[in-house]
C-alpha cells in the first residue's frame, strides 16, 4: 500500500507576540510541524507496518518552511521514506491549497491512501482533507479515530455527532485522522540522523496551475481582552471568606 | 439581500439560528436535512433520517452543484464541514469555517473566526459564492422564518466507501453548556481524580454546569470532550465562571473570556489566569474546596 500523508508546518503559537495595535508579531516564532501531522504521520506508518510491503511518503506545500533542513527532518524523522515540498511565494486559501496538492498528488503517481491531519495548527479549518478529496475525485472521510485493515481492505471510524461510524474504504481515498487515532512518535537522535539521508524532491509553485484565493484575509488581530478585577486572595481564613463572599454575590446576582 | 442560500443541518438546536440568519438575508432559502422536524426554508430537501452525511454528501453535493446557491451555510461539527468540503469544491470557493460571527452584503460575506489556537481572530472576506460552517453562537435565533415544500432526497450509495455499522457513544448526560449561567471548569491543576466530588458538590451548590480543559477531557479523562471548553470546544458566556487548577492558556481561556465574573482557585499566583480573573484564590484546591463548600453552604 502507498500512503501519502499531507504536512504543514506553522509557527510556533507560543512564541507569536502581540503588539500594540493587537496585530501580530511572528518575528520570535520558529517554524514547526504542525501538531496534527505529526498524529497523522504515525497513523500512516501504523497502517504500512499492520499492511506489510508499503511504502510512506509526505508531501507539504508552503513557504520558506518547506526548504528549511530542520523542518524536512521533522517529517522525515517520523518515518516517511520520502519528502515532496512545493514551495509557494504567497499563502493561498484552503481551495488554491487544495488543488495544488492534487496536482502534486498526480505528479507523484498517486496514492493509496492520502491521510491529513485533524486540522492545521495555525488556521484549525479541517476541511482541506475533504476538498483536496473533492478535487480528486476519490472518497473523502474526516474525524477518522482508527484506521484498520481487514483482509486488505482499509476499514475507518469516523466519530460524528457522538456515533462512531465504521466504513469499508476503496482505495484511493483522503482520510483526515483526529488526535486520538494514536499518539504521534518522539524521533530518536538516529531517527533525526537517518531523515537527513532520505530524498526530498523539492518543486515551486510555479510548476503547477495556480488559482486565485476566493477568500481573503481581511485582518488577523489578537482578542481585545475584557478588564478584569484581578483581585488575589491568600487561602487563609480571611481570603476565603471574601472570596466565597464574593463568588456567592455573584452566584445570587444570576439567580 | 443575496439571491439564495442552502442550509445543512440536522441539529435541531443549530438549525434555528442557521435559517434565521439566512432567512434574513437571502430571498430564497433551501433546506437539506435528515431531520423531518425542522422547517423555516422555502424548499425542504429531507433525506432517510438513518443515513450518515458521508451517505447524504453525493446528493447534497449535486443539489448544491444543481441550484447554485450563493451561499451554503452549515452547522459545526464532523458532518458540517464534511459537507461544507464538497460544497466549496462544487462551487469553485473555499470554505471558511468555525465562523462565530458572519456579516452578509451584496456581494458576498465577512466572516470572523479564531486562529492560532485562539491566539487570535482572522476576519475572512469571500465574494458569492461563499461557503460557511457556523460556529454555535455565530448566529441568534428568532426572527421570521419561512415556510414551503418538502422535497424527498433521494440518497445514492456513495462511490468508494460502504457504512459497516454505527455505533452510539456511551450515553452520557448532554450538556449545554452555552446555556449555563454558572459553569465550573475543571483543570489537571486539580490534581487527581479523587478531587471530582468535591467539584461536583460544589457545582450542585451553585448551581453550575460542569466544563473542563482539552487535557482534563483528553488526556486524564475526568470528563467527556463534550464538556470540553475552548478551542475547538464549546465558546461559552456565563455569568459566573470558576476554574479550578486552570493555568489560564489561551486555548482554554478563549472560550471563557466572554463570561461576565470569573472566578479562579489555583496554586500559584504566578499562573497566567491571574490576569485573567476577576477574583483569584491562592490555594491548595484539594485543601480549599471543602472550606469553599462549607462557607457556600
Amino acid at each position: 500500500m502507498k500512503i501519502l500523508v499531507c504536512c504543514k508546518y506553522v509557527r510556533d503559537e507560543a512564541a507569536i507576540a502581540v503588539n500594540p495595535d493587537r496585530t501580530l508579531d511572528m518575528s520570535a516564532a520558529s517554524w514547526e510541524l504542525s501538531q496534527y501531522d505529526s498524529v497523522a504521520l504515525e497513523a500512516g506508518m501504523r497502517l504500512a507496518a499492520a499492511a506489510g510491503d508499503s511504502l510512506v511518503e509526505a508531501l507539504s506545500a508552503g513557504g520558506e518552511a518547506v526548504e528549511n533542513s530542520k523542518m524536512r527532518k521533522a517529517v522525515l524523522s517520523r518515518g516517511p521514506a520520502k519528502l515532496y515540498t512545493v514551495r509557494t511565494e504567497a499563502d493561498g486559501d484552503i481551495l488554491s491549497a487544495a488543488k495544488l496538492l492534487a496536482q502534486a498528488y498526480e505528479r507523484i503517481g498517486g496514492a493509496d491512501l492520502v491521510i491529513c491531519g485533524d486540522g492545521s495548527g495555525d488556521m484549525y479549518s479541517q476541511v482541506l482533507g475533504t476538498v483536496l478529496a473533492a478535487e480528486l475525485g476519490v472518497s473523502a472521510l474526516n474525524c477518522v479515530s482508527a484506521l484498520e485493515l481487514d483482509g486488505g481492505r482499509v476499514v475507518a471510524t469516523r466519530m460524528a455527532s457522538g456515533r462512531a461510524e465504521r466504513y469499508e474504504l476503496e482505495t484511493p481515498a483522503v482520510v483526515s485522522v483526529t488526535s486520538d487515532i494514536c499518539r504521534a512518535r518522539i524521533p530518536s537522535m538516529k531517527d533525526i540522523l537517518g531523515a537527513g539521508k532520505k530524498p526530498v524532491e523539492a518543486w515551486s509553485g510555479t510548476d503547477f496551475e495556480t488559482v486565485a484565493p476566493a477568500v481573503e484575509t481581511v485582518s488577523t488581530l489578537a482578542p481585545e481582552k475584557a478588564e478584569r478585577l484581578k483581585k488575589v486572595y491568600a487561602s487563609d481564613e480571611d481570603g476565603l471568606e471574601q472570596f466565597v463572599r464574593a463568588l456567592s454575590d455573584s452566584i445570587k446576582g444570576v439567580m | 439581500m443575496a439571491n439564495k442560500a442552502l442550509v445543512f443541518v440536522n441539529d435541531a438546536d443549530a438549525a434555528a439560528p442557521l435559517l434565521a440568519a439566512a432567512c434574513a438575508n437571502f430571498d430564497r432559502v433551501l433546506l437539506a436535512t435528515n431531520n423531518p422536524s425542522l422547517s423555516g426554508a422555502d424548499e425542504t430537501y429531507l433525506y432517510d433520517a438513518g443515513a450518515t452525511a458521508v451517505q447524504a454528501v453525493p446528493a447534497v453535493t449535486s443539489l448544491i452543484a444543481a441550484q447554485r446557491p450563493d451561499a451554503v451555510l452549515c452547522e459545526a461539527g464532523a458532518d458540517g464541514k464534511l459537507v461544507a468540503g464538497y460544497a466549496a469544491a462544487a462551487l469553485g470557493t473555499s470554505p471558511i469555517c468555525d465562523a462565530t460571527s458572519v456579516s452578509f452584503s451584496a456581494e458576498g460575506l465577512e466572516a470572523a473566526r479564531m486562529v492560532y489556537g485562539g491566539g487570535a481572530v482572522a476576519l475572512e472576506r469571500s465574494a458569492w459564492p461563499a461557503v460557511v460552517v457556523a460556529a454555535p453562537g455565530a448566529f441568534e435565533a428568532g426572527g421570521a422564518v419561512r415556510t414551503g415544500e418538502v422535497h424527498t432526497l433521494e440518497l445514492s450509495a456513495p462511490a468508494g466507501v460502504r457504512l459497516l455499522g454505527v455505533e452510539e457513544a456511551a450515553p452520557e448526560k448532554k450538556v449545554n453548556l452555552n446555556a449555563a449561567k454558572c459553569v465550573v471548569g475543571v483543570g489537571r491543576g486539580l490534581g487527581s481524580e479523587e478531587n471530582l466530588p468535591l467539584v461536583e458538590e460544589l457545582a450542585g451548590l451553585m448551581g453550575a454546569e460542569i466544563g473542563c480543559t482539552r487535557p482534563a477531557a483528553e488526556e486524564e479523562h475526568w470528563y467527556g470532550k463534550e464538556r470540553y471548553i475552548g478551542v475547538s470546544g464549546c465558546m461559552i458566556k456565563p455569568a459566573v465562571y470558576l476554574a479550578l487548577g486552570i493555568s489560564g492558556q489561551v486555548q482554554h481561556m478563549v472560550g471563557v473570556n466572554q463570561a461576565k465574573t470569573i472566578f479562579a482557585v489555583d496554586k500559584s499566583d504566578k499562573a497566567p489566569i491571574v490576569e485573567q480573573a476577576d477574583h483569584v484564590l491562592i490555594g491548595d484546591i484539594k485543601a480549599v474546596l471543602p472550606r469553599i463548600i462549607e462557607l457556600l453552604k
